[in-house]
This record gives structure tokens, sequence and C-alpha cells, in this order.
């Protein structure tokens, strides 16, 4: 089986050869021997032959694998077939040459001479029988008795049948009858005496010899005797008159012996003439069971290959599902042999390999749930860091950069060097400098936790960051161990702290210093008043008495805006036309021409309270005027709809506003101005954001650009 | 699927050459037309056949004078020509000729089995010429056939070389067979 594509054309040859085997033994029709077997032969031979061929096309057509088991099964048919084969055609060659040899002694020369000789001695007997029976009735066709009384001429039959008596004695003949022309019978002698009057109608021989004018005879069987049968016409001036007949009886032995004689020869020469016939029907006879032997051979062959390879071909079967993975395979068991054996070991293989492939199923499902639920914890993680408002920043125990969330790059605006992989420290430079110093300082104290305030400075204001650290123990080998910081701006809390101690503190100098600049102005009044005629320098007196009025009244005002900032009334909301608010405005600032106020569109509303509405840009616009109170620049109010929005825009052509003070413009008691109490800014940014808006610098020079913008419609919870 | 379809095709050339073979070597088997002879008749009332054996005249005759039995089945039909459909049969004949030789007187004994007649003649010529030929021999009536017909008579010989065997299967091998066919229409 070196060569599958020749082992493939093998059935193939095999058939060609079994026809080329069939043509050579074609019955020929011409004496040929067999008869029925020969043609028995040759549809055994072209239904091997095709059977060949179509297992052989099949070979040829087959592009894929055999089946499994097949080509052992092959295997052991050819053995099993070729075992026999050989051994069958070599008796058959010999038995053929067994008869060749036999037929030669059969039809030996010399046997033939003999049956020759045999016959000649059969057929010698009867001739001289035959010859004799003849010439003698030659002599007697002419003999006066017989012809007159077959001429009818006399009827003296006593001498006729003596005349007949005479001639049978004389000839030792079995018997003698005298016919007339018209075959009757006239006379007739018989040996022992006649046995019947009537005589046996005449043959086609006596016609015969009645129309020739010639003795014939002839050779009849009668009752399992043998006679000659002699016939001679008696012949008269007239032509012929009558017929003799005669009857010699053949000896018994002798005839018997003739006729066995007869019959081995003609059966020899039947024999011999079929020589070559019988030689074929023996070869075909012997082909046949050659044939037959081959085949049963074969069936027998494909049956016990089939229970033998069936186990193998059903391993391969199983293995090749479990190559495929199916795993429910189970074999049939077989009968307590080797192959049982193995396809006992095999199952049990089976079942172990389903066992260990379904616990490691169940394992991967284990695993897949396991790695789904930690995926799910860090999409939620990762979902969590994404839209927490806090800064989040997680290092490894080396200091590196593990995980930073978008916020934390968004609250402290962190440079692109910020990733993950880079050491904390070597990226907490500059105005970072203070989580650098909170990293470390968690990093090396003993507690697991720290939390610290810093601020951080950013384009143009410094944030406070509230910043808490915890040191992550790694608890078992997969675990991690590193430092988490979550970092929260508070600046607007830091801020509403703040403005809540500065209310805190207005209000205890509101009550504290406001009660006694009433009796203190009081008693300035009443010195001025009392005390004025009296005083030599009225102008001194004057002078220091209003002064101390002038600061009485002073400290009062700042400490009322002390205590407006401290106890800012709830926003009473209502809906008010922005026209006419800014109209009242116009009306108000009639006075300054250089104050242009613009009108929206007539229709335009907003939910606020118009009183501390009113205070704000009143507040903005004395800003603006006295900005511009040197210069006598330009003030402009106008307000304008943007969507949900209504925008007050105040804008001036003063001298602006300083970048540093920019920075604090909305801080309570930070002001420019000498005489500011820096309360105003602070108040109007807190009323704007009470009415959930906003006020804020849009440009600190030229022109200085503020912006209130308050929500149209109110917030649900207020209105 | 081509590939299918190419073996496919090798296949029924393969098969379609092997039915060719034997065809061929069934063809092989049969005896040549010519080597009989047949003549047709037509009298005023009855057709006849002339036929005759010119086929191994030698062997039959060696096996005669070796005592060998031999019978000659002659089956003479006749039958109108059709075109499109099978030929219509008009009349069948059969004759059985038996020579049964004796070796010890040197005669055989010529038998018509149809008839009963039997003969027996002193010379192998005459039995021989008893078996091979059927002279002037009366097939049908004249009025059973037709003007402007075409008739085709077809003649069949089996012999049968040793004596008649009695089982059915006897003679379905091995027979000799002989034909010859002759289309005839009336004068």
């Amino acid at each position: 089986m070196r060569n599958p594509g020749l082992m493939r054309l093998l059935p193939l040859a095999t058939a060609v050869a079994l026809l080329a085997l069939t043509i050579s033994l074609w019955p020929s029709g011409t004496g040929g021997g067999g008869g029925l077997v020969a043609w028995a032969n040759i549809v055994l031979l072209m239904g091997l032959a095709v059977v060949m061929m179509l297992y052989g096309l099949r070979l040829l057509r087959e592009r894929q694998e055999p089946r499994a088991g097949s080509r052992l099964r092959a295997k052991l048919v050819i053995a099993l077939v070729g075992m026999l084969l050989v051994p069958s055609m070599i008796i058959q060659i010999a038995a053929s040459q067994m008869v060749e040899r036999g037929m030669d002694v059969w039809f030996d020369m010399r046997v033939d001479t003999l049956l020759d000789r045999a016959l000649d001695l059969a057929q010698g007997f009867y001739a001289r029988v035959e010859t004799d029976m003849k010439q003698s009735m030659i002599a007697y066709m002419s003999d006066a008795v017989l012809v007159a009384a077959a001429a009818g001429s006399t009827h003296d039959y006593s001498t006729l049948n003596t005349r007949l008596s005479e001639i049978r004695d004389k000839e030792d003949w079995q018997q003698l009858q005298l016919f007339d022309v018209n075959e009757r019978l006239i006379a007739g002698v018989q040996a022992g005496g006649l046995s019947a009057l009537k005589a046996e109608p005449l043959t086609e021989a006596a016609r015969l010899s009645a129309t020739l004018g010639r003795v014939v005879a002839e050779l009849v069987t009668r009752d399992g005797s043998e006679v000659a049968v002699g016939y001679a016409p008696l012949s008269g001036p007239q032509g012929v008159v009558g017929l003799l007949r005669v009857e010699v009886q053949l000896a018994e032995g002798v005839m018997r012996s003739a006729r066995v004689v007869e019959s081995d020869y003609r059966t020899y020469r039947e024999l011999e003439r079929n020589r070559q016939g019988i030689r074929d029907t023996f070869t075909h006879v012997m082909l046949i069971v050659t044939l037959l032997v081959v085949l049963v051979a074969g069936m027998v062959g494909v049956v016990f290959a089939r229970r033998l390879t069936s186990p193998i071909g059903e391993l391969a079967r199983a293995l090749h599902r479990i190559t495929e993975g199916d795993l429910d395979v189970s074999i049939p068991e077989v009968p307590q042999d080797e192959l049982g054996s193995l396809v006992r070991s095999f199952n049990r293989m089976a079942l172990r390999l389903k066992q260990n492939v379904e616990a490691l199923e169940k394992t991967q499902e284990e695993l897949t749930d396991a790695l789904t639920s930690s995926r799910q914890r860090q999409y939620v993680l990762e979902t969590l860091l994404a839209n927490l408002h806090s800064g989040v920043l997680l290092a490894d125990a080396n200091g590196q950069i593990r995980l930073l969330n978008q916020s934390l790059k968004e609250l402290l605006q962190l440079p692109a060097s910020w990733a993950p992989g880079r050491e904390v420290m070597s990226v907490c430079t500059g105005r970072l400098r203070d989580l650098g110093k909170f990293y470390n300082e968690l990093c090396h104290q003993a507690e697991e936790h720290l939390q610290r305030e810093f601020e951080i400075a950013m384009d143009h204001q410094n944030i406070h960051i509230l910043a808490h650290g915890a040191r992550l123990s790694a608890v078992g080998s997969a675990s991690f161990s590193g430092y988490l910081m979550v970092l929260d701006d508070i600046s607007s809390l830091a801020e509403a702290q703040r403005n809540r101690a500065w209310a805190e503190v207005a209000q205890r100098l509101a009550h504290e210093i406001k009660n006694p600049l009433t009796p203190i102005k009081l008693a300035a009044e009443r010195l001025q008043r009392r005390f004025r005629h009296q005083i030599e320098d009225e102008t001194v007196f004057d002078t220091c008495t209003q002064a101390i009025i002038g600061q009485v009244e002073r400290l009062q005002r700042l400490i009322a805006d002390f205590s407006t900032l401290a106890r800012m009334p709830q926003p009473k909301l209502r809906e008010i036309s922005v026209q006419l608010l800014l109209q009242e405005m116009r009306e108000l600032y009639s006075a300054y021409p250089r104050v242009q106020v613009d009108m929206p569109d007539d229709g335009i509303t907003c939910w606020c309270d118009p009183d501390q509405l009113r205070q704000v840009l009143i507040n903005l616009m004395d800003n603006a005027l006295a900005a511009t109170e040197e210069k006598g620049a330009d003030v402009h109010l106008y307000g304008q709809a943007t969507g949900e929005h209504i925008e007050f825009h105040m804008l001036d052509r003063g001298p602006g506003i300083s970048a540093s003070a920019a920075e604090h413009i909305f801080e309570a008691y930070f002001s420019t101005k000498d005489a500011g109490s820096g309360l105003g800014l602070a108040i109007a940014k807190r009323i704007a954001e009470e009415h959930d808006g906003e006020l804020s610098l849009l440009s600190p020079v030229k022109p200085t650009h503020f912006c209130l913008r308050l929500p149209i419609h109110p917030a649900m919870g207020e209105s | 699927m081509t590939r299918f379809c190419c073996f496919s095709g090798c296949a029924r050339r393969f098969m379609a050459l092997l039915l060719l073979v034997s065809g061929t070597l069934f063809s092989a088997g049969a005896r040549a037309a010519d080597t009989l002879e047949l003549s047709v008749d037509a009298s005023q009332d009855v057709i006849y056949c002339e036929a005759k054996l010119s086929h191994e005249l030698e062997e039959i005759a060696h096996a005669l004078s070796e005592g060998t039995t031999i019978t000659f089945n002659w089956e003479v039909e006749v039958a109108a020509v059709r075109d499109f459909w099978l030929d219509k049969q008009v009349a069948s004949v059969h004759i059985a000729y038996k020579v049964v030789p004796d070796l010890v007187s040197r005669s055989w004994q010529l038998l018509d089995l149809g008839s009963g007649i039997t003969r027996r003649v002193f010379t192998i010529e005459e039995a021989l010429q008893f078996l091979v030929r059927l002279e002037h021999f009366p097939v049908l009536d004249r009025s059973l056939l037709e003007q402007d017909v075409l008739y085709r008579m077809n003649i069949a010989l089996v012999e049968q070389v040793g004596e008649i065997k009695e089982g059915w299967w006897a003679n379905l091998w091995g027979a000799e067979k002989n034909s010859a066919t002759l289309e005839f229409s009336l004068p």
C-alpha cells in the first residue's frame, strides 16, 4: 500500500483482467464444450468484473478519505481471496494436465483400432449372414414352383409347402414366406411350425426389393432378438410376380455382443468427437468451482473482515466525533476479545474525557462569569470615575500613576504629561507642587488615610482643593497595593463658608457698632447745637463735629451694607417686564446724558425679585458711572433674551479693572475705590446666584463689560 | 460535481464498450445466415420452399458414419411484413427429421417424426440428403396470401447431435441453430 494511486487502480485492472478472461472463455457456439456451465462461468466472470469495475470507479471518484476500516477490510478480503485463489488455480492447472493426460490415455490409438476391429467383426458376422442369405435367395428367384404359385398359375399348395419346407430345411432359415405381387401371403413355413397364420405387413425394404427387382436384406428386432430379413423378387415372364421373404435367426449371443460393440463404438466416437468439448467442460467445471470458491471466499472474507473491522471503524468514527467535539460517544461492546477490551478502554477514556471536559467547561463558565463580573465592575468603576465630579488619582506602590479620571484632568487642567505610567512626583511640579507634597505625606505617614486642603493656582484664580488620600494594602497575591487620592474642588464651599463667616462678623459688627453710633451722632449734633455759640473758634468746632457726624453716618451706611450682606432676604419672584424695568433705569439715570439704555423687544419678561434686580442694576450702573466720571465716557445698558435666559449687559469705557483686581472683584470687602465698602458686587453676585443666575465679568477693560444672566422661567421648586 | 460527471461519463462509455464487445461476441457465436440456402416456389395452389444446409456436411456425414443419431428440426414461418409494427404471422410449420444409424447392418433409418414414416437406406449420402434439405416442401396454401403484399419466409434449423434429451433445459445451450430469411410476394 505504498502507492495509494496505484492501489486505487487495482480493482479496475482486475476488472479488465476478468473481462479479458471472459472474452477468452466465451463459448464459440461451434461445438465448444461446457454449455450451461460455460455460460454460468461467463455470467460469474462478468458479474465479478462489473463489481470490481464499479468498486474501482467508486474508488477513483472518492476524493475524500475512505471510511474508517475500509482499507483494512479490503486488505483482509484480498488476502483471503488470494490465499484461496492461488491454490485453486494451481489445482486447476494440475487437474487440467491430468485430464489432458487421461484423455490421451482414453483415446489411445490401440483402443481406437480395437474398437474398429470389434465393429468390423460385428459387421462381418452380419454381412456374412446377409451375404449367404442373399446368395441363397438369388438361387430361388426363378424357382418354377415358387414363381408359378406367386403368379397364380397353380394352386397346388401341398407341392408349394413341400417346396418351401425343402428350401427352409436346406438353407436352415428360420422362416420362409411367399407373397404375390399384391403383397398377399400365399404360403409360408417356419421352424417349429407357424406361430400365426397372418403375416406381418411388408416393409419399405420389401417394396424396394419388388420395385428394384433385386434382393434386399434388413435387420429386424423382434421380441428382444434380432433376425435378418431378406426379400427376393420372383420373376416370371411378365416380370415380378411375387416376393420371397426369408428370416434368418441370428445368434443371440453374437448379436448382443455386436450391439454392445456398436454402442461402445458409438459412444467412443462421440466422446472422441467431443474430446475438445469434454476438455472444455472439465475446464469450465473447474473454473466455476474456482470462481465459486473465490466468490464464497470473498463473501466470507467480507463478512469476516466486516466483523473484524467493524469495531475498528466504530473506534475511528468515535475518535473523529471526539475530534469534532462530540464527547457523547459510546461504542457498543463487542465479544470478549482484544477488540472488546480496546472498545471498553476507549469507552472509559471517552467517559473520563467527557467528565474532564465538563469540569473544564464548568470552570470556564465560572471564570467567564467572574471575568464578566470583573469587567462589569470595571465598567461600573470606569463609568463611576468618568461621571464622578471628584478627581481620582490612583498610584501604585512604586509611585507610578495607574489611573486618573477625566474630572481630575479638567479640575486641575493637567498637562499631557499626566498619563498612566508616569511617576507622580515627577509630574507634580510648579502649581501642582502641593499635590506632590500631599502624595509624599500620604506615602510616608503611618496612618492609612490623610485629608488636606490646599489651593492650586489656575489661569485666573485659585481653586480650593480638598484632598482625601488612602493607602491601599495588598491582601492577597492578586490584590493591588498603592495610593488612592480623591480631589474635590471646594472653592464654592469655601467661599460660602467665608461668606457665612463674613455675614456673622457683619451681623455682630452691626449689632455691636450700630447701637452706639446713633447716640454718638445725636451727641455730636447736640454738641453742635448747644455749644457752637460758646466756642470761640466755631470753624474748628464745626469742622470737628461735622467730621464726627460724617464718619458716624459713613459707619452707619457701612453697617447697613453689612446687615444687607448678612441678612440677604429670600427673593420674591414674580414675572416682570424687562422693558419696564429698563425703562425705570432710563428714567432714574435720565440726569446722566452719557447713560444709554437700550430697550429690548416688547413682551420679554423674566421671573425675579424686581427690587433685588433693580439693586443689582443700580449697583452696576453706579460703579460704571463712578469709573467714567473723570473722562465722562458713555455707559451702555441693554437687555436681551437668549433662549431660556435674559441677559443684562453693562458696558463702560472707563479705565477698566486690572487683572489682579478682576480675580477678587466679586469677593466681599474688596474694592478699588477709596470710599467703597467692597460689598456692592458681592451682594450683586449673591442676588444673581439667589435667582439661579450668574453675574460675570466678561471683559475687564475697554469696555468693562458685566453680564447679569437670569433664567426667564423660575425653577420648579421656586415656582 | 464536474469530476463526478466526468467519471459518470467514463462509466457510461465503459459500459457501452462492454455491451459492444458482448454483442460482438454473441453475434460471433451465432451461425452465419448464408450457410442455409432458401428459396420459395409459388405454384398454382401451394407455396413451397426449398431449403438446403450447405455447411459442415462432412462433419454430419462423419457423425452418421460413426453411429451418432442426428435430428434436424426445421421451423418454417411465413409472416406479412409490416413497416411500423411486428410482422403478422401467416403460417408456421415444424418438421423434424431424424437419422438413426445401425452400424452392424451398415444402414441408416430415416424417420420423419411428424408423419411417423420411416425408411432405411444403405448409403450415407441418402441419409445426409434426407437431413440437410427440404425439397419442394409445401408450406401453406396460396389462398392465405394476398397480392401485392410483401411476405417474409424465415426458416430455422436446429441440429441435435446425439439422442434427444428429455429435459426442457437440455437444448438451451449447445444446440446449433441456422436460419435464413427470404422476402417474397405473390407474382
